[in-house]
């Protein structure tokens, strides 16, 4: 079952001099339900304005973008951010935890932006925390992580909601080989466990052999498969 | 570096518009409300210094009685004297307007035809003319214009009960002579004068000019021996030192309330500082990694903070003229009804001001910011080109600053009350102990009011929770409110608890029921005399139970000029409408009828540092006369003090004199509002101010609330820079955590969301601000009551809670703040979740 469907999808944007640039350029194609895609490419050719563009954040100059059959980007910003809040989880290369915020506080974030009363949120935080190997480290400030707990603690942020979809934007990008392969390996098997579809960009052929499928950009366009 | 400066500053001014409009905006503020006060005290003086110099022109020495007024036969005397080239007599009295009695104009008498070179507006008028045209005087263009008067016509005036009318008869302009003088001036020959609203024969003071070479000491010596011990004679400028010290402690109080805004505005200028470090940080560490020297660093920042300060006196310097001008009528009715001074009409800004002004712009704006200036350019160059912020700091010194803060307040109470309790600017200490504990104080008390507050959603409460969680950003702003807060709530306790006490003062001595003087009583008193035969027609009515009659008139006890008083203490019940402070009743009033004992005020007593069985000494025609002090009492009409006795003793001293006012004791029964009006119409041809005990308690607490006028202006300039404070730090925290703001957009947060946090951030700095102002400002109002108040003007003020006051200003003060972070919120709100960059937050 097809949960997001993009339809010759562009993004452009307007430079200083009145030149257009296309950061995404006519994008056909699908994502079904349960799936891990991989995104790969240079830098600059669109991966992370394709990341933005289905999480909703940015909308696309022409063509359309189905979440489950509903044309998002016809949607309104608050329309959008409410989709955003209840059914896509984000994770970033740069973690973007607040320092101010504990381990467990961090997780629990999109809990409270949903009004969600503690309880089960909180339990389900505390969950994912332990299963990434957390435990006991929950009312920690986040400054005293490593960068793979760090990203572990973001990835816990990111499922914390149930999201339907995943997009996780370069989630090994500031991490070291193998602590990059081990949180990866943890984000696939966590979004296996919740039956998300994963959406991830990535310059490594080592984690992206770990998706069903593999998209590759190239100044914007999908290249064939 | 220079160059780059430059650059660096435009770049920063286009980048930043509202942080650099909100930071000359507290800049401007702070200086308007020094400058205002210094602008109105500045004036004060000299529209007394003006009019003094004025009238006395040329004159080298002034002769003036100790008590009341001079025998116009002085002047032989005093020509008589070696040295002395030129005399004149000049008497100056206050009229009151018959068709406007609030109106006053003040006529100086003298012998024209000794004058020469007066400023005549217009051909000098035939002295001929002055002297046979009865009622002759020359008026200023201004007094003429205002009241639609031309040559030719008439005026009806009162001095006391006498009235007379005044005619137009020529156009005299004395601000030629000094802008500041007064334009209320008129004048008119001495002879016409006593003969309609001045004594006969006696005259307020002689002018002298003393030959070229004669020094003023050794002709000053011999008229004093000449003249006797009943006579005072001074300069001009001592007469305004006498006026500066009157208004002494009166301009002190409004310069010291005044430094609170800009102490506030430091605060400001902190935040903003810190404000653009944070966001230059990088640009900073970049400027480090190139070579950039510590000093070029701290010089750029300070530069740029200069150039703010700068732009912010000139703002404020505009501010603070409108002010003073819009102020004028309540400082200048402070200055004509307690004071007795000259009304201020003109404002002119010397030039020291402009200094004064950028003194204290710069000086503050270089305060506020040399401290993180030189903090940031001490840091190495890689830890400013890392990632996380600086707003830890502060939360990791918060204890220590705590601690500082708590010490503050009794390290400064001990030294106060082992060594400076006798010193009178002591007092002054411990309210800056209270202004410096707050701000110490504030960062550990949001942790521990947010901190325990458990987040369980996204919103107003996370807005709330969060200010605890970001304090180098919140800490200050909350600070500053605090301090503005303390300023509104320490001096409304303080005006509150003065009003009430002075309430419970005229409840305990105003009983009569009907109250009478001449019209010009409020500003001419010994000049607005009663005549005996009026007072016992009054006294002889239908209906009238007891009469307490009053004299009045100015005298001295060593330099200090005070009230003497004298009344009459035989109708029953006497002793209970003395409110007395130290002294019995009974055994106390029975020396003042028979010992020719006195009542000192309190503010006498304790400026001479004078009690019962001391022994006050009064100058008086005769000399100095020692007089027995048998008690103290409490009065709140004058800070410059008074002597009460018997009117017996004070005949005895001064010599018969008329009263000046009157309190009449009506029979039960007897209407005083049909009282009153049977006595205005079988009295018609006297200008009487007939007033009920209501309307007499309603009189005094008009001039009340008049005086205290200027501290409302103070307080709302406080309180406006803190909602600059609380703007500005909101506007820093939406800019500098964008990257934030954007996450929680990303998670799917929403505007309203995102405005409700920063709607909760307002709240949470206004609520520390409110809680701990209002503490401090319970301290700061105990030392203006019980300290300050007592050491500078003498009164002593019970402690009341103006409760209604009070519960007004606090939900205005929180409205003011999450007014003041209404724009943030909407900005933050703003915040697109496209804004999340590659970077840390």
């Amino acid at each position: 079952m097809v949960l997001i469907d993009l339809v010759d999808v562009t993004k452009s944007y307007h430079l200083p001099g009145g030149e257009k640039l296309d950061a995404v350029s006519e994008i056909t194609a699908s994502l079904s339900k349960g799936e891990t895609i991989a995104v790969t490419g240079r830098s600059g050719s669109g991966k992370s304005t394709l990341i933005h563009l289905l999480a909703g954040i940015d909308n696309p100059s022409q063509g359309l973008i189905r979440f489950d059959g509903r044309d998002i980007s016809s949607l309104r910003d608050s329309e959008r951010t409410i989709l955003r809040r209840d059914a896509i989880g984000l994770v970033f290369q740069f973690f973007h935890l607040l320092p101010h915020l504990s381990v467990l506080q961090n997780v629990l974030l999109p809990c409270w932006i949903a009004g969600e009363r503690d309880g089960a949120g909180k339990r389900r935080a505390e969950g994912l925390l332990h299963r990434v190997g957390l435990r006991g480290r929950e009312h920690q400030t986040v400054e005293k992580l490593s960068g793979g707990e760090m990203q572990r603690v973001a990835i816990c942020r990111a499922l914390v909601r149930c999201p339907r979809l995943l997009l996780a934007d370069e989630p090994t990008g500031n991490l070291d080989d193998e602590t990059g392969l081990l949180v990866m390996e943890q984000l696939m098997s966590l979004v296996a466990e919740e039956g998300s579809t994963l959406l991830y960009v990535t310059h490594s052929a080592e984690l992206a052999a770990l998706a069903d499928r593999k998209w590759t950009l190239h100044s914007g366009r999908l290249e064939a498969p | 570096m220079i160059r780059y400066g430059l650059i660096s500053s435009i770049a920063q001014f286009r980048r930043g518009r509202s942080l650099f409009l909100l930071t000359v905006g507290g800049v401007a503020l702070g200086v308007a409300s020094i400058l205002t006060i210094q602008i109105i005290n500045q004036n004060a003086i000299g529209a007394f210094q003006g009019s003094v110099k004025a009238i006395s022109g040329a004159s080298d020495l002034t002769v003036m009685a100790v008590a009341g007024n001079l025998d116009e036969t002085i002047i032989a005397e005093v020509l008589a004297v070696r040295g002395v080239r030129r005399a004149w007599p000049i008497h100056t009295v206050e009229v009151s307007l018959a068709d406007d009695r609030e109106q006053f104009l003040r006529v100086v008498a003298t012998d024209l035809s000794a004058l020469a070179g007066l400023p005549w507006d217009g051909p000098p008028p035939r002295f001929s003319e002055a002297l046979s045209t009865p009622g002759w005087a020359a008026f200023s263009p201004s007094v003429l214009d205002r009241l639609g008067l031309s040559m030719g016509d008439r005026l009806l005036v009162s001095a006391g009960s006498r009235s007379a009318y005044l005619q137009v008869g020529a156009v005299v302009d004395f601000r030629k002579l000094n802008p500041l003088a007064t334009s209320r001036f008129v004048l008119m020959d001495l002879a016409q004068a006593q003969g309609s609203i001045s004594p006969p024969g006696e005259v307020e003071q002689v002018e002298i000019e003393l030959e070229d070479d004669r020094s003023s000491d050794e002709v000053r010596a011999a008229l004093q021996a000449r003249l006797g011990c009943g006579v005072r004679i001074t300069t001009t400028d001592e007469r305004t030192g006498e006026a500066r010290t009157l208004l002494g402690a009166f301009r002190l109080n409004l310069t010291v309330f005044s430094l609170i805004s800009i102490f506030v505005g430091a605060f400001l200028i902190y935040s903003s500082t810190q404000a653009t470090l944070v966001r230059r940080r990088r640009e900073l560490g970049v400027l480090r990694t190139l070579g950039a020297t510590r000093r070029q660093v701290t010089g750029l920042l300070l530069a740029e903070v200069i150039l703010l300060g700068l732009l912010g006196v000139g703002v404020g310097i505009g501010i603070g003229y409108l002010a003073a001008k819009s102020m004028m009528a309540e400082v200048s009715a402070t200055l004509s009804n307690i004071y007795l001074l000259e009304e201020i009409e003109r404002i002119r800004i010397p030039a020291r001001h402009f200094l004064l002004a950028i003194a204290v712009g710069v000086g503050g704006a270089v305060m506020g910011a040399i401290g993180p200036s030189w903090e940031i350019s001490r840091r190495p160059p890689r830890s400013l080109l890392a990632a996380y912020p600086l707003h830890e700091r502060i939360g990791g010194a918060a204890p220590r600053l705590f601690m500082a803060g708590i010490a503050v307040l009794p390290i400064t109470f001990v030294l106060w009350s082992s060594s400076l309790r006798d010193w009178k600017p002591g007092g002054f200490l411990l309210g800056i102990a209270i202004l410096i504990a707050v701000p110490l104080i504030t960062p550990q008390l949001i942790r521990w009011f947010f901190g325990a507050i458990a987040v369980r959603s996204f919103g107003f409460r996370f807005g709330l929770v969060s200010i605890g969680q970001t304090l180098q950003a919140t800490a200050l702003p909350a600070a500053a409110l605090a301090l503005a807060v303390s300023m509104l709530v320490g001096i409304t306790l303080m005006v509150g608890s003065f009003r009430q006490t002075v309430a419970i003062w005229v409840d305990s001595t105003a009983q009569a029921d009907v109250y009478l003087s001449g019209e010009s009583w409020r500003r001419a008193r010994s000049d607005a005399p009663i005549p005996e035969d009026l007072v016992r027609a009054i006294s002889s009515r239908k209906g009238v139970a007891g009469v307490e009659r009053f004299r009045q008139f100015f005298g001295y006890t060593g330099s200090r000029k005070i009230a003497v008083i004298g009344t009459e203490f035989h109708l029953p019940g006497r002793e209970e409408r003395i409110a007395l402070w130290r002294g019995d009743p009974l055994e106390s009033m029975r020396r003042v009828r028979q010992e020719g004992a006195v009542y000192l005020s309190e503010p006498l007593s304790r400026k001479e540092g004078l009690s019962i069985g001391d022994d006050i000494i009064l100058s008086c025609p005769s000399g100095p006369v020692s007089l027995p002090v048998a008690g103290l009492y409490y009065d709140y009409t004058s800070e410059g003090g008074a002597v009460v006795m018997d009117l017996s003793t004070m005949n005895r001293l001064f010599g018969a004199g008329p009263v000046h006012s009157l309190a009449l004791y009506l029979n039960p029964g007897v209407d005083p509002d049909q009282f009153i009006h049977e006595l205005g119409r079988d009295f018609e041809e006297h200008t009487l101010h007939v007033r009920n005990n209501a309307l007499l308690r309603k009189e005094i607490f008009d001039i009340f609330d008049q005086t205290f006028a200027v501290t409302g202006i103070l307080q709302i300039m406080a309180l406006l820079v803190a909602a600059c404070g609380v703007t500005l730090s909101l506007i820093v925290i939406a800019r500098e955590r964008i990257n934030e703001l954007a996450l929680y957009r990303s998670l799917g947060s929403t505007r309203w969301q995102i405005f409700r946090v920063f709607l909760g951030k307002g709240a949470g700095i206004a609520l520390v601000g409110i809680i701990l102002g209002t503490v401090a400002g319970l301290g700061l109002a105990m030392v203006l009551i019980y300290v300050i108040n007592l050491a500078w003007f003498g009164w002593t003020i019970a402690f009341h809670w103006p409760w209604s006051r009070l519960l007004t200003q606090i939900p205005l003060v929180l409205l003011v703040a999450l007014l003041a972070s209404l724009y943030p919120a909407l900005r933050a709100s703003r915040t697109p979740a496209g804004e999340l960059s590659r970077e840390d937050v």
